[in-house]
């Protein structure tokens, strides 16, 4: 996958009275790697907290509402898109996956939400039952938004292949500022 | 040569990005806000359900407490409703009260009373409670939300403690003695404990009644019965003969002051 992928050339889609820029050739080798380490680290926050941290919650009387193997899921799915559009960026699938990572994410957001209170227990005859849904849902206008722009930047690429690598890798203006001779 | 500007949808995109930008602003400066607040929040002068206040009021007890609020942090609590319940050992309800839900403003204290009144209608369960130990099983729910998207719903169920303030009331009478204007006179003697939580500061009143129902006497004990102590005084009642006798009932009626009365249940003539 490089910006060859994306089709046309930027000149292609250009208006005669502009000039659009040259974008940045972009060596994928190295967004690999950053993709994983992106992947890892929403993997520890999305499926391998919940999975610590509930049963953790639950040694001591907090008693979430969420089951621990559909958040793990979601959990999972969106981090492994989300490494993944980050290395498709200069690509055709650059847009697909980030509307799967972000689909995900609403969906775990919305599934949290719909459970959402932690119930906890004192001394037998205390019982206290925290309720934050209307706190998820505001949380869930991120993902939401997020795959808005998705769904756009897909059809962006699938009716313009490639037009916007001049914004997205625009090419380093090293030097713009010249030092005086001497 | 104008600078070429990014495609219509890739602008959108972009600012689709931008509102999620703000967003997590907000939300994180929101969240912090409420993280400091709920800190801030202090409920005291929580009671547990066995340290209820219990008092008389006219044909009536009621039991309750208070709830202080202090609310230093920057998020409002925006209602705080409580809803109290009173059950019998055999779970037959004596009465439950919803209070209207109230709000309590950033930086702004509050004291919440809550009592659930009980009404000894004659013949209904709550009557036992004036002359019956009971253990209660009260339930008090405390609705709230707070900074307009957090709830909590807190649960207490505990047993109180009821003391009858008239326990093992009973009434025996002496020997008659005639009068010389044909009428005659019957000392009385009322005894009782008081095992409530309250003093009884008043007096009873003992109305003779003839098996037709009609009076025939009457005579007033004063009453002034700190909580846990024991009463029994005896006073000469006056009436006709014929129904100063066994047949005739006695309606007590326990009064503190014009506006405060309980009538307790009739008691056969010694």
């Amino acid at each position: 996958m490089s910006e060859s992928s994306t089709g046309s050339t930027p000149e292609e889609t250009a208006t005669p009275s502009t000039i659009l820029p040259q974008a940045r050739k972009v060596k994928i080798v190295w967004r690999i790697p950053v993709g994983i380490l992106i992947a890892l680290f929403l993997g520890l926050l999305f499926f391998v907290v919940p999975w610590v941290v509930i049963p953790f919650l639950l040694m001591y009387g907090v008693h979430p509402a969420s089951n621990i193997v559909v958040l793990a899921a979601l959990g999972s799915i969106f981090a492994l898109f989300e490494g993944a559009r980050f290395v498709a960026k200069p690509t055709l699938y650059y847009g697909p996956l980030w509307t799967v990572s972000s689909a995900a994410f609403l969906a775990y957001v919305l599934y949290l939400a719909a459970g959402a209170s932690i119930t906890l227990t004192f001394i037998s005859n205390v019982n206290i039952v925290v309720g934050y849904s209307l706190l998820l849902l505001f949380l869930a206008l991120i993902p939401a938004l997020t795959l808005g722009a998705a769904i756009v930047i897909t059809i962006q690429d699938q009716r313009h292949p490639g037009e916007r690598l001049p914004f997205d890798f625009p090419v380093r203006r090293w030097g713009r500022k010249q030092k005086p001779a001497a | 040569m104008r600078k070429p500007r990014p495609p219509p949808l890739y602008r959108l995109s972009r600012a689709l990005n931008r509102a999620t930008a703000l967003v997590v602003i907000a939300l994180v400066i929101f969240l912090v806000i409420c993280a400091y607040s709920i800190f801030q929040l202090k409920p005291s002068n929580v009671q547990g359900v066995n340290q209820f206040s219990a008092s008389l009021g006219d044909h009536s007890a009621s039991l309750g407490g208070s709830i202080m609020i202090s609310n230093p942090g920057l998020a409002p609590v925006n209602s705080i409703a409580i809803f109290t319940a009173a059950d019998l050992e055999n779970g037959v309800s004596i009465g439950n009260i919803s209070l209207p839900s109230l709000s309590l403003a950033p930086a702004a204290n509050t004291r919440i009373p809550y009592a659930l009144v009980v009404t000894f209608a004659p013949g209904s369960p709550a009557e036992s409670l004036l002359f019956e130990d009971h253990h209660l099983a009260m339930a008090v729910d405390v609705n709230v939300t707070y900074a307009w998207v957090f709830t909590a719903k807190v649960a207490i169920a505990g047993t109180f403690s009821w003391g009858a303030p008239f326990y093992g009331i009973n009434v025996t009478a002496g020997t008659p003695t005639a009068n010389p204007n044909g009428t005659a006179t019957v000392p009385l003697t009322l005894s009782f404990s008081n095992h409530a939580r309250f003093g009884l500061n008043g007096s009873i009143s003992a109305d003779v009644l003839s098996a037709g129902g009609t009076g025939c006497g009457s005579v007033v004990f004063p009453v002034l019965v700190p909580a846990g102590t024991s009463y029994s005084q005896s006073e000469d009642v006056t009436g006709q003969p014929g129904c100063l006798t066994t047949g005739s009932t006695i309606q007590f009626t326990y009064a503190l002051g014009p506006r405060l009365s309980i009538t307790l249940p009739p008691e056969p003539f010694p």
